[in-house]
């Protein structure tokens, strides 16, 4: 009987910590972000671990914008006035930085991967540049393919560039059902694609420091091709 | 008592025979998108007969559970291959129908620069839905307007320029259709998998723009 007993707050008591280790590294709500300061310093520690990057250090943290709850984008500017960004995210009960980057260039960020309402487009340009808007491209080219005739979509999104030099904004509503449409990720029908232009709507090549670095690139992305007017329709 | 035993096999030990005749090696095709199983070798028959017929009497007394698991594959397979048929009817593939089961909550999207700021009338589409006239695609020769330019003939605007959006097939069909809207409004393409069907309507069911 007191064997029996035992047991019982034996199980019990194992059961108890093995829940308490589940809810604290899987199931805790997020905690706040780390401030600016320690931010930079997980984003100095990833740009310059790859070695390529000797010396990177981040100035100022612009904003820190959360995705969803576990999730968030983190534009900075380095001392030597490169702008890049970092996507962060919050497991085993800690923020981590998934990657960092200091090639600012558009890029769709799959936050929570294969659920299109989760994607954004996430970004930090030099505002420096000539550049008055920024826009967004989904296209997917025509074909004629097994009898089958697939129309071209060429959808877009525009952006003044003054007010949005960095940001992280959700794929648009009318993209998704073509994104949901995609049958197999790995034959990819849709592509991305951002233009820069000028006031006069002319391309603009924003040239940026060419700097780029990541590392501990554990979240999903998807390029985004840089497009030139002769490419659309 | 003992005898017993012998003849009545325990029940565990009989589903488990059962289970193990279940194994086949089977031919597997997807018509329509209903996987069928045609079992050709019974496998878990023949390794039970290979591994109880040692015993005197005791492949004799299994046999029957071994053949009712191989039976259950074949059972399968013609519950599968009447199911065929019974999808055409409940999902005919050339119905717009079947593809678009929710005409009145669907919208319009613009998907390429070749259309312009207008709206779906969903009355019009509604009218028209069951009697849709299905033509034959001409798709070659989309393709190639829209992409092949010469001396006396520019390129053509994209004849697809709008989607339907918030598209739900019939309840079950398990398909994703995708379904544009032709540059007048007279025209549906709709793609599903590896087929499209192109139908055509009497009236346009776009409004506003320079659509009218």
């Amino acid at each position: 009987m007191k064997n029996v007993k035992r047991m019982i707050v034996i199980v019990l008591a194992v059961s108890l910590i093995a829940f308490g280790f589940v809810y604290w590294f899987k199931l805790a709500p997020a905690g706040p972000l780390p401030d600016d300061k320690a931010a930079a310093k997980e984003i100095n520690g990833l740009l310059n671990k790859m070695g390529t990057d000797e010396g990177l250090q981040v100035e100022s943290i612009l904003e820190t914008v959360q995705a969803d709850d576990r999730h968030a984008f983190i534009p900075f500017e380095t001392d030597a006035g490169v702008r890049g960004f970092s996507l962060w995210v919050w497991k085993d009960h800690q923020w981590k930085a998934s990657s960092a980057t200091t090639d600012g260039d558009p890029v769709i960020w799959k936050v929570r991967p294969g659920d299109p309402s989760s994607y954004r487009v996430v970004w930090s340009l030099d505002p420096a540049e000539k550049v008055d808007r920024l826009v967004f491209y989904l296209i997917q080219k025509r074909s004629f393919q097994n009898e089958a005739y697939q129309p071209r979509i060429q959808m877009e999104r525009e952006l003044p560039f003054a007010e949005h030099p960095y940001g992280s904004i959700k794929v648009p509503e009318e993209w998704r059902t073509i994104i949901r449409g995609e049958v197999d990720e790995s034959e990819a029908r849709v592509e991305f694609g951002w233009r820069s232009l000028d006031s006069s709507g002319e391309d603009v090549f924003i040239e940026g420091q060419g700097q780029s670095s990541y590392l501990r690139y554990e979240d999903h992305q998807d390029l985004m091709m840089p497009l030139q007017e002769d490419e659309l329709e | 008592m003992i005898r017993r035993q012998k003849h009545q096999a325990p029940f565990w030990k009989a589903f488990l025979v059962f289970m193990v005749g279940v194994f086949t090696i089977s031919y597997t095709f997807e018509p329509r998108g209903i996987m069928v199983r045609i079992p050709i070798l019974p496998l878990g028959v023949l390794i039970l007969y290979l591994t109880l017929r040692r015993k005197n009497g005791r492949w004799e007394r299994y046999r029957r559970f071994a053949w009712f698991g191989f039976a259950g594959n074949i059972l399968l397979a013609i519950m599968a291959l009447a199911a065929i048929p019974l999808s055409s009817i409940v999902y005919p593939s050339d119905d717009p129908a079947t593809y678009l089961s929710n005409p009145e909550k669907v919208s319009l999207v613009q998907s390429h620069p070749a259309g312009s700021d207008v709206r779906l009338d969903h009355q019009k589409l509604h009218e028209q839905l069951k009697g849709m006239k299905q033509a034959q695609p001409d798709g070659e020769m989309w393709y190639m307007e829209s992409m092949v330019e010469d001396e006396n003939q520019s390129k053509a605007p994209e004849r697809f320029p709008y989607l339907l959006n918030g598209v739900e097939p019939k309840w079950g069909s398990g398909l994703s259709p995708l379904i544009y809207v032709e540059g007048n409004g007279k025209g549906l393409l709709i793609l599903s998998g590896d087929t499209q069907y192109y139908y055509q309507l009497s009236e346009s069911i776009i409004k506003g723009g320079g659509a009218e």
